[in-house]
């Protein structure tokens, strides 16, 4: 096994196939980093609004928990915890 | 007992937290692998006496066409187990399986293409394996097309199983109807046969392709899976500690 | 909207009737169906039209000249013929899905293989035999060789009961779709493919000389395969169309 290529142009060039060759490799390697980073992303995205939500349920509990201590006479607003299933 | 694993694996839940651990295992293996063929086969392998260099296409045109065959039968037996034993998971690896199938396959016709450029001079040939080929990329896009149609997600999941289970029965025959047709209308000036007499030196970078192709569709497949797991599950105890955990 | 009383009389007899057997329950949807499409016959005109005016636009968009007409027609006319098929396909269950036929036909305790089967046999007959019938005359148009209009209609008349019957398999698919017309066609047209292979071959071969009865073989082999899996098939997504 050893290096085929004179020089680092001379791998490039690929004796006039460099165009083709290189073409074929750089879609392919797009399109592998495409199927890797689209899940990748859309995971990241979900856990965000997850987040978010959480953040905003214990905003609203917060509310109302210091709505009731401020007004012991109103009524607590129903827990809306998406985790409760 | 021995069905245990096999009933845990309904449990998305069970899934999700068991391949966690493997993923940059998975993710490194794959890369170790696809990069090592891929220079070997770019610059250590020797040029192939007819074609030149232009051979080195494929590296990656065999091992994305192997994985687009193989990963549709994955498609179609994962959507089977879905639709006969209603396990939720296995719709779910269905659904990741198809974008990535037509992926490879789209890899596959495109590096053909590229390849039959200074190859036969000409970027498109109705060759029979492109042609079956393409004929396979059309599948995976009516599975994909009907998954998007339905706003319910089980039916979709069980529309597309079926229609993936259709296409399982009707690939070989399309398979051999294209090999025949082309028997049929064969140009003699096209003969490309010297791919069983290939070199040892050439074959083994080709095997380390075939098998990083392997371990990154396993990657993919799982990551897929592993996001849909969770977008799903979203309502659920577990995944809502997940987020909150950062 | 003249097919709701045969179906009140189906349900009637069905009533009365504890549990018709298999074959009349083939019969009645066979009968029913032959009757609803013989009241809608303009319906029945749109996928002749509709091939006799693709066929139109051949010479139109390629030339007149006969010896170039005469090498495409046989492909010509086999895929003008199955996009044809694919066309009338949409309505093969969607009028029933509308009504509610389709639900008691779930529900009846016939097998729905032999329902969806006796329902595609009457779309052969008003799609596949008719366009069959048709083809000599677009042979005529695309100056067919003399010798090539025997083998196209045997293998229209067996390719477009495999055609149907396949299709059949897309239109339970995107039955419960709105815009299924479309996703229907991208679904089946790449399992239409060995069929048009080898009923264009077959044609070819024949404006040779060369013996067709191979080809014919292997269409009657994917039609006798067709007959036993697309109907469960199509079935089976039915009932997923319906029950979600």
């Amino acid at each position: 096994m050893q290096f085929q290529f004179d020089s680092v142009s001379d791998l490039l060039a690929m004796a006039g196939h460099g165009p083709y060759v290189w073409a074929a490799y750089g879609i392919t390697l797009v399109s592998l980093l495409y199927l890797v980073v689209t899940p990748l992303r859309r995971r990241r995205a979900l856990l965000a609004a997850l987040r978010r939500q959480q953040r905003m349920n214990r905003a609203e509990t917060e509310l109302s928990k210091q709505g009731a201590a401020a007004d012991p006479a109103a009524t607590p607003s129903p827990s809306r915890d998406p985790r409760v299933n | 007992m021995a069905w245990q694993w096999f009933h845990r694996l309904g449990s998305p839940r069970w899934f999700y937290e068991k391949t966690g651990p493997w993923m940059p295992w998975l993710a490194v293996l794959s890369a170790v692998l696809l990069i090592s063929g891929a220079v070997w086969g770019l610059a250590f392998a020797p040029a192939d006496m007819k074609q030149g260099n232009s051979y080195r296409i494929i590296y990656i045109h065999v091992p994305a066409a192997f994985l687009a065959l193989a990963g549709y039968y994955i498609m179609a037996i994962s959507g089977a187990i879905g639709l006969i034993w209603k396990m939720k998971l296995a719709d779910m690896v269905m659904k990741s399986a198809a974008p990535i199938g037509a992926v490879l396959t789209f890899v596959a016709l495109v590096t053909g293409a590229i390849w039959g450029k200074p190859t036969w001079g000409t970027w498109w040939v109705w060759d029979a394996r492109i042609t079956s080929m393409l004929i396979l990329f059309f599948l995976y896009l009516g599975v994909i097309a009907l998954q998007e149609a339905y706003q319910h997600q089980d039916t979709a999941n069980k529309a597309s199983a079926i229609l993936a289970l259709v296409g399982t029965v009707n690939i070989p025959i399309i398979y051999k109807s294209v090999d025949w047709w082309y028997t049929l209308h064969q140009p003699a000036t096209i003969k490309f046969t010297s791919e069983s007499t290939i070199h040892p030196s050439m074959l083994y970078p080709l095997l380390t392709m075939v098998i990083g192709f392997y371990c990154f569709y396993a990657l993919v497949l799982l990551l897929r899976t592993r996001s849909e797991v969770l977008e799903r599950e979203k309502k659920t105890r577990w995944v809502q500690d997940l987020a909150r955990q950062g | 909207m003249s097919d709701i009383p045969l179906a009140e009389e189906q349900l009637l007899r069905s009533r009365q009737l504890v549990s018709p057997g298999v074959w009349a329950g083939f019969l009645a949807t066979l009968r029913r169906d032959t009757i609803i499409a013989f009241r809608h016959r303009g319906e029945m005109m749109n996928p002749l039209v509709f091939f006799l005016m693709v066929i139109t636009m051949v010479p139109l968009g390629i030339s007149p000249e006969r010896i170039i007409l005469a090498t495409l027609a046989p492909g010509m006319i086999w895929v003008v013929a199955l996009l044809a098929t694919l066309l009338s396909l949409d309505s093969l269950f969607r009028s029933d899905f509308e009504d509610g036929t389709l639900e008691q036909l779930l529900m009846s305790p016939q097998p729905l293989y032999f329902q969806v089967l006796a329902k595609v046999a009457v779309h052969w007959l008003v799609t596949g035999l008719p366009l069959t019938l048709m083809a000599p005359l677009l042979g005529v148009m695309l100056s067919l060789p003399a010798a090539g209009f025997v083998p196209l209609c045997y293998t229209l008349l067996l390719g477009t009961a495999s055609l149907s019957l396949i299709g059949a398999i897309g239109a339970a698919l995107t039955v419960a779709l709105r815009k299924g017309g479309l996703l229907l066609s991208l679904v089946i047209m790449p399992l239409y493919v060995p069929v048009l292979i080898f009923g264009a071959s077959a044609v070819n071969n024949g404006i040779e000389g060369f013996p067709i009865g191979g080809q014919l073989a292997v269409l009657g082999a994917f039609l006798a395969m067709a007959i036993v899996l697309a109907p469960m098939a199509a079935a089976g997504a039915l009932r997923i169309g319906i029950n979600g």
